[in-house]
């Protein structure tokens, strides 16, 4: 795809939605009050 | 200019300045405006401790975002191809790691005990108010004019190509007003500007960006080419280390990682930040909407540094016959891109956007730290408010006059220190930090020998990497080894901290206490 090798693609593509993933759930669990 | 349009030069010339300048005197007028609400050292070094959710967003993008984000970044993409890509992830991601494992605690401890710099941590945390503030400030302030010298470096870049004026001339303009409005406004000023020029840059990248890949014939043509010249540039990572610009190798990815999420996330201009939030319930989707908004922008940037060497192997482009050329790779492919020479002035205010809202931050850290840590803590203690404020202004000013001295007459050893700052930012920094927020047994003593250690191995390892042979990962992680090792042996040979101070300062293995 887009003319990159497949382990190009999983590779990037899965560190970022693996950060994105990260990221929402501190979002989720975050307690506003301390 | 380097294209040639000749019929519209002078009117366009005439409309780059006119472009030009209306943003220089913009950044002026926020500068003078912001001036009003400066009425205490509060407001100069914290803005208050008033930033909201989307002025702190931006104002962390826009000091992480500093003149290499659109040249380097580019420029790297160009020579590396995807195995450079993870800088686009690191990067963005030290903003998260700033706000997640500093940030929280940091600004918590901060709103009770009164700090203004990160400096006012390490003296409450360690129980040294004199030494380890006056060692991570000094550390600190010269990081920080090493860091400086850079950024005018990279506005002289933009405004010589854009004006074709001498390089003291573009470093003077650009000096005067960025030393006005930061003098003038404090961090009021640094955040209100980095939100206009946080904006300037993203609209301005999501325009030119696809220009520039479509121009070169979109992305599957310009993998192609990349695959063409050297099949590893599509690769995520080089398997070895066969050519100088194949550095990015598994390994030095690991080193790499670190440096850029965790050096860049605890350099003194990018933590004092987290201290100047409104209420820490923004901490909450920060992490997750920097990464999202300015990853967004890198990657588009690292996509026009391969487009750009793909436009020079099909004979589109040529690049200028001068070292490290491949830091104009992007502003020579949006010339090409864009043809208008109408455009090139709005293109020069977001290069000059992501470069200013760095310097003023820097130059801001570099007057605060001597203002607030050094002269009112270390030595004169029993200084007015006023008198403080008026040194850290005069020390904000002083900051750029020695820079702009470097970056006009750049010593031999000035890109050599250049490419070290973040390095030694990770090693001087990053353990005393980590353990002073997690270890309850780090101590004064292990802080003290950990910055000495990371500062003084940085330089070894430095030293060897680029001079002498090349190491496997990058120089900053054995000299941040060095000062763990460091923090670890003399805490456990030292006494500890008071308990109340350790309570005090939330020190423990947790992010939020339950």
């Amino acid at each position: 795809m887009f003319g990159l090798p497949d382990i190009t693609i999983f590779t990037v593509s899965s560190a970022v939605a693996l950060i994105v993933v990260l990221l929402a759930l501190w979002a989720l669990r975050y307690r506003e009050v301390f | 200019m380097g294209l040639e349009v000749q019929g519209g030069l002078l009117m366009a010339d005439l409309l780059d300045i006119i472009i030009v300048g209306i943003y220089l005197c913009a950044l002026l007028g926020i500068g003078i405006i912001a001036s009003k609400k400066i009425k205490n050292c509060d407001d100069f070094i914290c803005a208050g401790k008033s930033l909201g959710f989307w002025l702190f967003t931006v104002l962390m993008i826009g000091t992480v975002c500093s003149g290499m984000s659109l040249l380097g970044v580019s420029g790297f993409g160009y020579l590396s191809g995807w195995p450079g890509i993870w800088e686009q992830i690191f990067v963005p991601l030290a903003i998260s790691f700033c706000v997640i494992f500093f940030g929280v605690k940091l600004q918590h401890v901060g709103r009770s005990a009164g700090y203004m710099t990160v400096q006012d941590y390490f003296a409450h945390r360690f129980q040294s108010p004199r030494t380890l503030r006056g060692l991570s400030s000094v550390a600190g302030i010269i990081v920080s004019l090493i860091y400086l010298a850079g950024q005018y470096t990279a506005i002289s870049i933009v405004l010589m190509w854009l004006f074709e004026i001498p390089h003291w001339m573009a470093l003077l303009i650009a000096a005067v007003i960025v030393t006005a409005y930061t003098t003038l406004g404090g961090l009021y000023a640094v955040a209100w500007t980095s939100l206009f020029q946080g904006l300037l840059l993203l609209i301005g990248v999501l325009i030119m960006a696809p220009l520039v890949i479509m121009s070169a014939g979109g992305i599957t043509h310009v993998n192609e080419v990349l695959a063409g010249i050297d099949p590893n540039l599509v690769q995520p990572a080089f398997p070895a280390s066969y050519a100088a610009y194949a550095f990015c190798t598994p390994e030095f990815l690991f080193s790499f990682a670190i440096l850029l999420m965790i050096g860049l996330s605890c350099a003194p201009h990018v933590i004092n930040n987290v201290l100047a939030v409104k209420e820490c319930r923004y901490f909450k989707w920060v992490p997750l909407v920097s990464f999202l908004v300015y990853g967004l922008v890198m990657f588009l940037i690292k996509f026009s540094g391969f487009a750009g060497r793909a436009m020079v192997a099909d004979g589109l482009l040529s690049l200028p016959d001068v070292a490290n050329a491949q830091d104009f790779v992007f502003v020579y492919a949006v010339q090409y891109a864009t043809q208008s020479v109408y455009l090139w002035g709005i293109f020069a205010v977001i290069i000059l956007a992501a470069v200013m809202s760095t310097t003023d931050r820097l130059m801001l850290t570099v007057g605060s730290m001597f203002g607030w840590d050094i002269y009112r803590n270390v030595l004169k203690p029993k200084a007015k408010d006023s008198d403080v404020l008026k040194i850290s202004r005069i020390t904000t000013v002083v900051a750029a006059v020695i820079t702009l001295l470097f970056a006009i007459n750049p010593p031999d050893i000035l890109a050599f220190l250049i490419w070290m700052g973040i390095g030694v930012m990770l090693s001087t920094f990053a353990v005393p930090l980590l353990a002073g927020l997690y270890w309850r047994g780090a101590t004064r003593e292990g802080a003290i020998a950990s910055m000495a250690a990371g500062l003084v191995a940085s330089g070894v390892f430095g030293y060897y990497y680029q001079f002498v042979a090349k190491l496997p990962m990058h120089f900053s992680i054995y000299a941040v080894t060095c000062s763990f090792v460091a923090m670890v042996a003399v805490s456990l040979l030292t006494a500890r901290n008071d308990a109340t101070v350790l309570d005090e300062t939330m020190t423990g293995w947790y992010i939020q206490p339950k």
